[in-house]
C-alpha cells in the first residue's frame, strides 16, 4: 500500500503540468487564495500582529538585504506555472501568493541564464518563505527556556508544521545552539530525522519551521501504558539506528538522545529532532564539552569526564532508550553523576581493565572508590526481549567505546533480520513504512480511544527543547 | 489519514491503523491514479541549491576547489618576483635559518595546532590582498562603515577610497582576538566565512566594508567554533562605541547572507591552513623557528609511534622489507603526551 503511494507520489511529480496563467484562471485562482487566507486566519491568543513591510519602503533594504528593487514594465507576458516553480526549486502543488503573481506579470522575461543566488532569494522572500506572516498558529505545543513550540499551518503549502521560536537575548544575539541547529539540520534531509522547512530570523526571535509530528517516543511509551509490542520496539529501533547511521556517516554527533527527542507521526515514523546539542566532528583535537547527553543516557566515559568522544557517545544512548523500550522504564534513572554511575556500575558490573582498558588510570573511576560489583545478566532485567535484542544491547553498552557497536553496524545485526533484507537498500528520503512488510502492531498495553482521557495537558509536548 | 483534520482530531492515536480502514484505503488506491501520498513538506534545502550554481565550485564548501586569497596574492608574487630577479635582490636570504646536522629548526604550528599569532598575520595578509585585488565594489549597508561606525571618531571623506596596509588590517584583527581570547582556529573559520559570504551574497571587501565583514566574521567563527561560546555584548567592551543591536543587527544579516551554512568540514579548513602556509612563504613571512630541544624531540618521536602503530597492518608488508632500529629490543620508548 505505502509502495503504490511513493510511486503516484513520484508519478505526479514526474508529470509534466503545462499550465499557463490565462487571464481567467488568474483571477480565479486569486479568488481561491483571498478564501484560504480568511479561513486560515485564526485568532492568536498571544496577540502577536503580524508586520508586513511595504516593498517599496526605504527601509525595506535595512530589514532584508536580499530584497531587490524590481523594475515595474508594462509588459505582459504569460508564464508556465512550471517554470515559476521549476526555477525556484519549489514543489509543484505550492500555492504561490497573488503579490508574486501580479509582480511576475509585469515582469520583464526572465533570462536564460540561471538566477543569481541573490535574486533567487529575493524571490523567494516574496512569495514568502522566511516571512512570518506566512505561518498560521494553531496552538501551543510546549515551553521551555529558551523557546517555544507551536503548531502551525503553512499558507503556501497548507502543511502542518512546528514552528520552533527561540528568543534571542538581547546580549547574546543569535544562540550559537540555534545555529548549529539550523546549519546542520539543512544538510540532514533524511526520512527518520526530522525535516527544517524554513527559517525565520527576526530582532526578537528565530524561528525554525519543522514539519510537525504530534508525538514523541516518551509520549507514545505514556499512551500504551509503557508496554511495547517487541515487534513495534524493532521497527522503531531500526528507525532511530537509521537516522543516526545517516548523521554518524557525515560525523554528526547528536549529544542529546533520548526519547522526548525522538518524534513519532501517527504512521508510525520515527524521526530524530532537537539537534541543539550536535556537532560535526570538523577537526579532531578540538575539545569538546564533557556536559552533553542528559544523564539517564550519558555514557560512562562522558560521565567520568571524557571530552574525546566520538560517534559512540549516541550509541551508549540508544542502548539505554532499546531498554526503556523493552521495559517500559528508565535504565539508569540517576539524578547524579555519582549516582549514575553507581546505577550503571551495579548492573554491567564495575569495569575492569578487561572490559574497560585504561580505566584503572582514570584518576576520576578512582577517586570515586566504587564497590566492586559483578556484571548481572541483562535477561533477567530484559525479559521480553529475545536473545538477539539483549545479543544488540549488550553491544551497545560496552564500556570500551572501540568496541561499542556503529549505528551502521547495528542495522545489519541478526536481531532486525525479521525485517527482511529490503528494508536495507531503501533510499535514504523513504519512509521504512513505504515496504509493503513493514506494519506496526497493535501494542499491549494501547488503552482504547473510547477510554481516552479528554484532558490536552496530556498530549502537551515537552519534547524539542 | 493524508489530510489535516485527522492530525487534529485524534494526535494521540495509536499509528497501528484498524483493518477496515485499510482496505479501504487499498480500494482507493487501486482506483484513483491522481490520489496524492499525502502532506509532504518540503526540505529548506530544496530551495536552496539551485541545480546550475551546485555545479560551482564554492573552496568554503568544497575541498577542492582553490582558496580566493591564494588565487589573489599570486598576482603580486610573480611581479615580486619578476622585480627581484631583474634587479638581483636576494629576498631575506642572509636572514634564513637552514638546518644542519648538528641543528634542526622547527616551527610550532601545526593543522590541529597552529601558532596564533602566525595564523593571524596569514590571515590579515590574506584579507589584504582580498581588498587589494579584488574585482568591483559590490557591497551592502549593513556593512558600510559609514552608514554603521564602529566608533564615534569621524570617518575620513576617502574612507571607501584608500586601500587599508596589511598592518592596519593584523592590528584590527589581534585586538579583537587578544581581548576576546579566541583561539588560532577561530582565525582560520574566519577566513572561511569570509570567503564564504563574499561568495554567497556576491559581494567584494573593500575599504568601506571590511572592517564590519571581518568582524561579523569573527562573531560567528567564535560563537560557532567554541563550546563556549562568546556573546554579543562581549564585543560591545573591545569596541568601545559599537551597540549591541548593531551587533545583534550585523550577524543577523551574516546568518541570513550565509543561509546558515557554518559547517566547516575537516578538509575545508586543513585546504585553508596549508594555502595560508603558502602564502606565508610566497610573502616571507616565516612561522618563528627554534632549534629542536631535546624535550620536543622526545614528544615528537612519542607521538610518531603512536601514529606509527595505527598504520602498522598497513605496513607490515613494507616493513618486512627494511629493518630499523626503532624495531631494536631494549630501547626505551617515549610516553606520548598528546597535549
Amino acid at each position: 500500500m505505502n509502495k503504490m503511494k511513493n510511486f503516484k507520489r513520484r508519478f505526479s511529480l514526474s508529470v509534466p503540468r503545462t499550465e499557463t496563467i490565462e487571464e481567467n484562471e488568474f483571477t480565479e485562482q486569486i479568488n481561491q487564495l483571498n478564501i484560504r487566507c480568511n479561513d486560515g486566519v485564526v485568532p492568536n491568543s498571544l496577540g502577536l500582529h503580524s508586520l508586513q513591510p511595504s516593498p517599496v519602503a526605504p527601509d525595506s533594504q535595512a530589514q532584508s538585504p536580499t530584497q531587490l528593487q524590481y523594475r515595474n514594465k508594462v509588459q505582459h507576458r504569460r508564464f508556465s506555472m512550471e517554470d515559476v516553480t521549476k526555477r525556484m526549486s519549489l514543489p509543484m502543488d505550492i500555492r504561490l501568493p497573488p503579490e508574486f503573481l501580479k509582480k511576475l506579470q509585469m515582469e520583464s522575461p526572465p533570462p536564460c541564464k540561471p538566477l543569481s543566488r541573490m535574486s533567487r532569494r529575493a524571490s523567494l522572500s516574496d512569495i514568502g518563505f522566511g516571512k512570518l506572516e506566512t505561518y498560521v498558529k494553531l496552538g501551543k505545543l510546549g515551553e521551555g527556556t529558551y523557546a517555544t513550540v507551536f503548531k502551525g499551518r503553512s499558507k503556501l503549502t497548507e502543511n502542518l508544521v512546528a514552528l520552533k521560536e527561540i528568543r534571542l537575548e538581547h546580549e547574546e544575539g543569535a544562540p550559537c545552539t540555534a545555529i548549529r541547529e539550523v546549519s546542520l539540520l539543512k544538510n540532514l534531509k533524511h526520512a527518520n530525522i526530522v525535516t527544517l522547512h524554513d527559517i525565520i530570523h527576526t530582532d526578537r526571535c528565530l524561528t525554525l519551521v519543522f514539519e510537525y509530528l504530534d508525538s514523541d517516543l516518551k509520549q507514545y511509551l505514556d499512551n500504551c501504558g509503557n508496554l511495547m509490542s517487541m515487534h513495534n520496539v524493532k521497527i522503531f529501533m531500526f528507525q532511530l539506528l537509521r537516522g543516526l547511521s545517516y548523521c554518524h556517516k557525515r560525523k554528526i554527533l547528536h549529544r542529546d538522545l533520548k526519547p522526548q527527542n525522538l518524534l513519532i507521526n501517527d504512521k508510525g515514523e520515527l524521526k530524530l529532532a532537537d539537534f541543539g546539542l550536535a556537532r560535526a566532528k570538523s577537526v579532531p583535537t578540538k575539545t569538546y564539552s564533557n556536559e552533553v547527553v542528559t544523564l539517564w543516557y550519558r555514557p560512562p566515559d562522558v560521565l567520568l569526564g571524557s571530552t574525546e568522544y566520538s560517534t559512540p557517545i549516541d550509541m551508549w544512548g540508544v542502548g539505554c532508550i532499546l531498554y526503556e523500550m523493552a521495559t517500559g522504564r528508565p535504565m539508569f534513572p540517576g539524578s547524579t553523576v555519582k549516582e549514575e554511575l553507581h546505577l550503571i556500575f551495579r548492573l554491567m558490573g564495575t569495569p575492569t581493565e578487561e572490559s574497560w582498558p585504561g580505566i584503572t588510570a582514570n584518576e576520576e573511576f578512582k577517586s570515586y572508590l566504587f564497590p566492586q560489583y559483578r556484571a548481572q545478566a541483562l535477561i533477567n532485567h530484559v525479559p521480553r526481549l529475545d536473545t538477539e535484542g539483549i545479543d544488540l544491547l549488550t553491544a551497545l553498552l560496552l564500556y570500551d567505546t572501540k568496541r561499542r557497536i556503529s549505528a551502521e553496524l547495528s542495522l545489519r545485526h541478526s536481531y532486525f533480520q525479521t525485517l527482511g533484507e529490503n528494508i536495507l537498500s531503501i533510499p535514504d528520503t523513504s519512509s521504512v513504512f513505504s515496504l509493503r512488510e513493514i506494519q506496526l502492531q497493535k501494542d499491549p498495553g494501547h488503552r482504547s480511544s473510547v477510554f481516552q482521557p479528554p484532558g490536552r495537558g496530556k498530549n502537551r509536548r515537552q519534547s524539542i527543547f | 489519514m493524508g489530510n489535516t483534520v485527522s492530525c487534529c482530531v485524534s494526535p494521540s492515536g495509536s499509528p497501528k491503523l484498524p483493518r477496515q480502514v485499510e482496505r479501504l484505503e487499498d480500494y482507493q488506491n487501486n482506483t484513483d491514479i491522481s490520489d496524492d501520498t499525502g502532506p509532504y513538506l518540503q526540505h529548506i534545502s530544496d530551495r536552496e541549491v539551485p541545480d546550475d550554481l551546485a555545479l560551482e565550485s564554492n573552496p568554503s564548501d568544497h575541498a577542492r576547489a582553490s582558496t580566493i586569497f591564494l588565487s589573489k596574492s599570486q598576482t603580486d608574487v610573480r611581479d615580486r618576483r619578476k622585480s627581484n630577479h631583474i634587479n638581483h635582490v636576494s629576498p631575506g636570504l642572509l636572514s634564513k635559518k637552514y638546518s644542519s646536522c648538528s641543528t634542526i629548526f622547527i616551527d610550532d604550528s601545526t593543522v590541529s595546532q597552529p601558532n596564533l599569532k602566525s595564523t593571524i598575520k596569514c590571515v590579515t595578509l590574506a584579507i589584504y590582498y582580498h581588498i587589494k585585488n579584488r574585482d568591483s565594489d559590490r557591497s551592502l549597508d549593513i556593512f558600510d562603515e559609514k552608514m554603521h561606525p564602529l566608533s564615534r571618531e569621524q570617518v575620513p571623506d576617502d574612507y571607501s577610497r584608500t586601500d587599508p596596509e596589511h598592518k592596519l588590517i593584523y592590528r584590527f584583527v589581534r585586538t579583537l582576538f587578544s581581548a576576546a581570547q579566541l583561539t588560532a582556529e577561530c582565525a582560520i573559520v574566519t577566513l572561511v566565512y569570509l570567503e564564504r559570504l563574499l561568495t554567497y551574497a556576491e559581494l567584494d571587501i573593500c575599504p568601506s566594508n571590511w572592517k564590519r565583514i571581518v568582524l561579523g566574521a569573527i562573531l560567528l567563527a567564535s560563537k560557532v567554533w567554541d563550546d563556549q561560546a562568546v556573546w554579543n555584548v562581549d564585543y560591545c567592551q573591545i569596541l568601545k562605541d559599537i551597540t549591541v543591536e548593531d551587533m545583534n543587527e550585523m550577524e543577523r544579516h551574516f546568518l541570513e547572507l550565509l543561509q546558515f551554512n557554518i559547517n566547516v568540514p575537516a578538509s575545508v579548513y586543513a585546504k585553508y591552513y596549508f594555502d595560508l602556509r603558502s602564502l606565508a612563504d610566497d610573502n616571507n613571512l616565516s612561522f618563528p623557528l627554534e632549534p629542536l630541544s631535546n624535550e620536543r624531540a622526545q614528544k615528537l618521536e612519542a607521538i610518531s609511534r603512536l601514529c606509527e602503530d595505527k598504520y602498522k597492518d598497513l605496513s607490515r608488508v613494507a616493513m618486512r622489507r627494511s629493518f630499523s632500529a626503532d624495531n631494536l629490543v631494549g630501547i626505551r620508548r617515549s610516553n606520548a603526551v598528546l597535549s
